[in-house]
């Protein structure tokens, strides 16, 4: 099987990103896969704190400046079997501003690793930086919580994710300067959204439409809604879905709901991770079910997408 | 590509709209539309930063229009016929509805109702008690549930607030040129709607029944008391109610309403 690489993400902090991470990657080191997770919230990484293991020596700056050429120097074991970890602690914010060559590199050797996920922490913000890391993921998660504030972030998040994936995606199709020129505050053709943009790149028909198209199938994110107080709020995941299709003109799917769960809190103020200990806890038995479903996802997508380039054979 | 959401171009007709059956009863249609307006209130929080202020309204306006003909059972009665002879879509029904409440207003307004009777659809037996046309005749129904409501009941609701509208135009005129000589302007604010709302000596119990909205909600809407409504959203479809029930012009009465609840923060 190949390596699968999953990041969680979000936009606002304090929405639960690095305990769905951190749980998620003992659930699947749980099911028999060795996994590694990579805490990237660069300037507040605490992951090691959680999973209760010593302060790291070594970090990220280090690998990307080539001090250390072998990223598996980074890796800390856990007292969980299959469960290692890439910290970022030791990496100030200004390592926020790797080139993306840079992070490309970093990827690439994530994805070399001995491991079947890489499951990363990517901490708050919209920045280029974390947006580069969600983008570069097979699995793309963003958390959001029953706020306005959260439900903005998410969808910021969401908008300049799809920008950044069309930036990066247009130089093959000899587009990018013209979609530079477009992604421009105050640009001549009044687009705003990225539904003003796909329907833009469709209206010019040709080799846009194809790009768009193609672009539009390639964005893949699935939000999971945390922090869920009652029925009512449960319905807020569909709605955002809803939301998306009608103002983004993009597909992006809920793939759960997290119940609000005081154990939760306890779990983290404790540093005992819940799905440690107690897998019969509520929140911990409806995170597996999510995972279960990102795991369908995922191989549906890989089913497809082997299918598309035996087809271009 | 995106009709899906919430899109007032289609053209549904007012059951589809709230999503209930032809023969749905009174009480699963102000479930419907409630749950409408949650739906709404929903969408527009899910949409947080997206969703543009006049889309909300122009959905609350096409909810409420779905809402306040099919719990009249007059306005439903003759709707449900042209729909059955084929009519066109919900905005052209709306239109045809104002035009049949009028005659069914100025209908019942004259002493002369009799030789007229035949306008109205043959399925609703008109009320007795209306026959001989005296206002302080017309017996309004306070019972708590509308459950308990025969159809025959709400008709007479409906038909004596139609004679009071109709009877209170001239009153009306006088009080809105109270406001023009001194040289004020007109703005719907809580006391304005009660003040409107006792010229047309229409209690706030029969308003009730009437919107099926509790009057609670009835009298914060005149009380200007923000607090008891859990958005904006419910706030405007009640007052969208109310508004249709004495019969005001309703993009200025919320015009007007909504800035006050927006200054109240």
């Amino acid at each position: 099987m190949k390596k699968k690489i999953w990041a969680i993400g979000g936009g606002k902090g304090g929405v639960g990103k690095s305990y769905v991470a951190g749980n998620l990657g003992i659930l699947l080191a749980q099911k028999g896969n060795n996994v590694v997770l990579a805490d990237l919230d660069l300037g507040g990484a605490n992951l090691h704190t959680w999973l209760g293991v010593s302060n790291p020596i070594k970090g990220i700056t280090e690998f990307i400046e080539r001090d250390i050429p072998d990223i598996k120097k980074l890796l800390i074991p856990t007292d969980m079997p299959g469960l290692r970890l890439i910290s970022g602690a030791k990496d100030g914010v200004e390592i926020a501003n790797m080139k993306y060559t840079q992070k490309r590199r970093f990827v690439t050797a994530l994805s070399q690793l001995d491991a079947d996920y890489i499951v990363i922490d990517l901490g708050a913000g919209t920045a280029y930086n974390t947006v580069d890391f969600f983008l570069l993921a097979d699995t793309q998660i963003i958390i959001v919580i029953p706020e306005p504030t959260s439900i903005e972030n998410a969808y910021r998040f969401l908008k300049n994710s799809f920008y950044r994936q069309i930036l990066h995606n247009s130089e093959k199709f000899r587009m990018k300067s013209m979609i530079k020129n477009i992604l421009q505050k105050d640009n001549p053709f009044n687009i705003n959204t990225p539904k003003q943009l796909i329907a833009y790149l469709n209206e010019l028909g040709g080799n846009a439409a194809v790009f768009i198209e193609e672009q539009q199938q390639l964005f893949i994110p699935s939000i999971i809604l945390n922090q869920v107080r009652s029925e009512k709020e449960k319905r807020i995941g569909l709605a955002m879905e809803k939301a998306c299709l009608k103002y983004f003109n993009l597909n992006v799917k809920i793939s759960g709901y997290l119940d609000f769960d005081e154990t939760v809190r306890q779990s983290v103020i404790d540093r005992e991770p819940l799905a440690k200990n107690s897998l019969e806890s509520g929140p911990v038995q409806q995170l597996s079910i999510i995972c279960e479903k990102l795991l369908r996802e995922e191989e549906q997508r890989t089913k497809k997408n082997n299918l598309l380039s035996q087809l271009a054979l | 590509m995106t009709s899906l959401a919430n899109n007032p171009q289609v053209e549904e007709n007012y059951y589809q709209i709230l999503e209930v059956s032809k023969t749905a009863s009174l009480v699963e249609i102000r479930d419907a539309y409630e749950s409408k307006l949650e739906e709404t209130q929903l969408d527009a929080f899910a949409a947080y930063s997206l969703f543009p202020e006049d889309e909300t309204e122009e959905i609350l306006l096409y909810f409420s229009q779905a809402f306040v003909t099919l719990a009249n059972p007059v306005a439903r009665a003759k709707y449900d016929d042209e729909l059955q002879h084929g009519m066109v879509s919900a905005e052209m029904q709306t239109v045809i509805e104002k035009e049949h409440l009028t005659k069914i207003k100025s209908l019942y307004s004259k002493k002369s109702v009799k030789g007229k009777t035949k306008t109205v659809p043959p399925a609703k037996k008109r009320p007795e008690k209306e026959e001989d046309g005296e206002e302080d005749e017309i017996k309004v129904n306070f019972a708590k549930e509308i459950r308990a409501e025969s159809q025959e009941e709400r008709r007479d609701q409906y038909l004596s607030l139609a004679i009071k509208n109709e009877l209170a135009e001239e009153k009306l005129e006088e009080f809105y040129s109270t406001f023009k000589t001194h040289g004020s302007k007109l703005s719907y604010n809580g006391t304005v709607l009660q003040q409107i709302r006792k010229i047309k000596s229409v209690t706030l119990e029969e308003l009730a029944q009437i919107t099926c909205i509790r009057i609670t909600y009835l009298k914060a809407i005149e009380d200007e008391n923000f607090s008891i409504f859990s958005s904006e959203i419910y706030l405007k479809g009640y007052l969208l109610c109310y508004v249709e029930a004495l019969q005001l012009p309703k993009e200025q009465v919320l015009k007007d309403y909504i800035i006050l609840y927006k200054n109240s923060f």
